[in-house]
């Protein structure tokens, strides 16, 4: 009982931390603008926010897309096109890969559960593309579960952060960011818009790619 | 002397070329192109549906439907994940992998008691916070080591949420929780009076899987649907009590 009370106080005094302490510090803050015509359920424009931290030795990249809005056309198509039970949906894709390359093979950093997200109805799915020899989640899928709810227009961004676990040997590697139209049955993205990447390295910093390509 | 050492190299070649169509075999089934996607079952019961398939890595999930805006129907759903419960449970499988989804939210010592009261094996968690903007906001985590809520993924994300929205955020408590649980642990569930719905999906979709001779962890089926709690605020949550 005890316990459960400290527990209860650690919180309360978490969110006191977290209102009142220094802001996330983003190395970078990288902004994009999505595809209509790769797939007509992307977000209109947002900003793609990367940054290593270390917490009690391990160290994590963390991906954000923040300020990322949907245009009311976007919704319309959205709700037009779902299907029977809402099988279809719009999801923001992070991917952890070898830097400039599709390879998530050889990648230490991997999705390790946690996220957040203002999307409404919001679940995860990851995905192993790999699953010899890191076995672990390379990708994280944050689907938009509620459409309907989906608020459209600048004045109602929306953010979804998921934290990559990177483990010992630390290597270099990029987190792509796409949107997908996903059939969320078999979890077969139908419509992949690329919308921008950053780049991390073994010295803890993280970069904006140049000309498309990590430096 | 000579054939002899003929032989054996001529086993050490055709040993070789076995591993290696072994490791070509087992890369093979393994690729995106040669796995595929597909629709393993496809059941519809009295208050829900689901859908066993496997990804293009070969991976089970489970999608779940249910009439998601509809206070009946959540309460049928809820009532027929019971009678699923009962089934697995008398057909002696157990421990189940449930997802519990309570009626309104838990502090972090009520979530710690229940974890204890059922004996829970948790493998991850949902909590609700309101930005400063009034949006939902649904944080995902997950125990570490001996801790089941360690506190600096919770700064992280309140600090995030508080970012976001450029103001205060207000954290609501936990609102669902995966985990295993014995015959035992579910009973209490149930019984619990901050408990609305215990699903027990990924164990109906793992019969499926073992029928076809597919056997897995339930750990290694991702249970994928929209949250009934985000519907059950729609809905009041004062109507699930």
């Amino acid at each position: 009982m005890r316990r459960n009370l400290v527990k209860s106080l650690l919180l309360t005094s978490i969110l006191f931390l977290a209102l009142s302490g220094p802001v996330l510090a983003w190395q970078v803050h990288i902004y994009w603008v999505g595809h209509p015509a790769i797939n007509p359920a992307s977000p209109r424009e947002g900003y793609l926010d990367g940054m290593i931290k270390w917490v009690a030795g391990n160290r994590w990249v963390y991906a954000e897309d923040s300020y990322t809005w949907w245009t009311s056309t976007a919704k319309t198509w959205i709700l037009n096109n779902r299907g029977p039970d809402n099988r279809y949906q719009e999801a923001l894709v992070f991917h952890v890969f070898k830097p400039n390359s599709s390879d998530g093979c050889l990648s230490v950093a991997y999705y390790d559960n946690y996220y957040y997200s203002n999307l409404p109805g919001h679940y995860d799915y990851f995905k192993r593309t790999c699953v010899w020899p890191t076995w672990v989640p390379n990708e994280v899928r944050i689907f938009v579960g509620a459409p309907s709810a989906l608020k459209t227009g600048s004045s109602n961004p929306y953010y979804a952060q998921p934290m990559f676990h990177d483990t010992s040997p630390y290597d270099r590697g990029e987190v792509a960011n796409d949107s997908y139209w996903v059939d969320s049955v078999l979890q077969q993205g139908l419509k992949k818009d690329y919308l921008t990447k950053f780049c991390f390295y073994t010295d803890d910093t993280v970069r904006a790619p140049v000309s498309g390509v990590c430096p | 002397m000579r054939s002899s050492t003929r032989f054996v190299g001529l086993l050490v070649v055709c040993g070789g070329a076995t591993v290696i169509v072994l490791l070509v075999s087992v890369l093979a089934l393994r690729a995106p192109e040669a796995a595929g996607r597909s629709v393993i079952a496809d059941v519809q019961l009295e208050g829900f549906r689901y859908v066993v398939a496997e990804d293009d890595m070969g991976s089970p999930l489970v999608t779940v439907f249910y009439p998601e805006n509809s206070l009946t129907g959540l309460k049928e759903y809820a009532a027929q994940s019971r009678a699923e419960g009962e089934i697995l449970l008398r057909a002696g499988i157990e421990p189940l992998y449930v997802e519990v989804t309570f009626n309104s939210p838990l502090s972090a010592g009520e979530l710690a008691e229940l974890v204890a009261h059922t004996e829970m094996q948790v493998t991850e968690y949902s909590m609700r916070a309101i930005d400063a903007r009034g949006d939902r906001v649904g944080m995902q985590g997950s125990p570490r080591g001996d801790e089941l809520v360690p506190a600096w993924p919770m700064e992280q994300m309140l600090r995030g949420v508080a970012e976001n929205s450029g103001g205060e955020a207000e954290f609501k408590g936990f609102i669902s929780v995966q985990g295993m649980v014995d015959r035992r642990g579910y009973e209490r569930l149930l019984s619990h009076q901050k408990v609305f719905l215990v699903d027990v999906t990924v164990n109906l979709a793992r019969q499926v899987l073992k029928v076809r001779g597919r056997t897995v962890s339930p750990l290694d089926i991702q249970l994928l649907m929209v949250p009934p709690y985000w519907y059950m605020e729609n809905l009041g949550l004062e109507n699930f009590q």
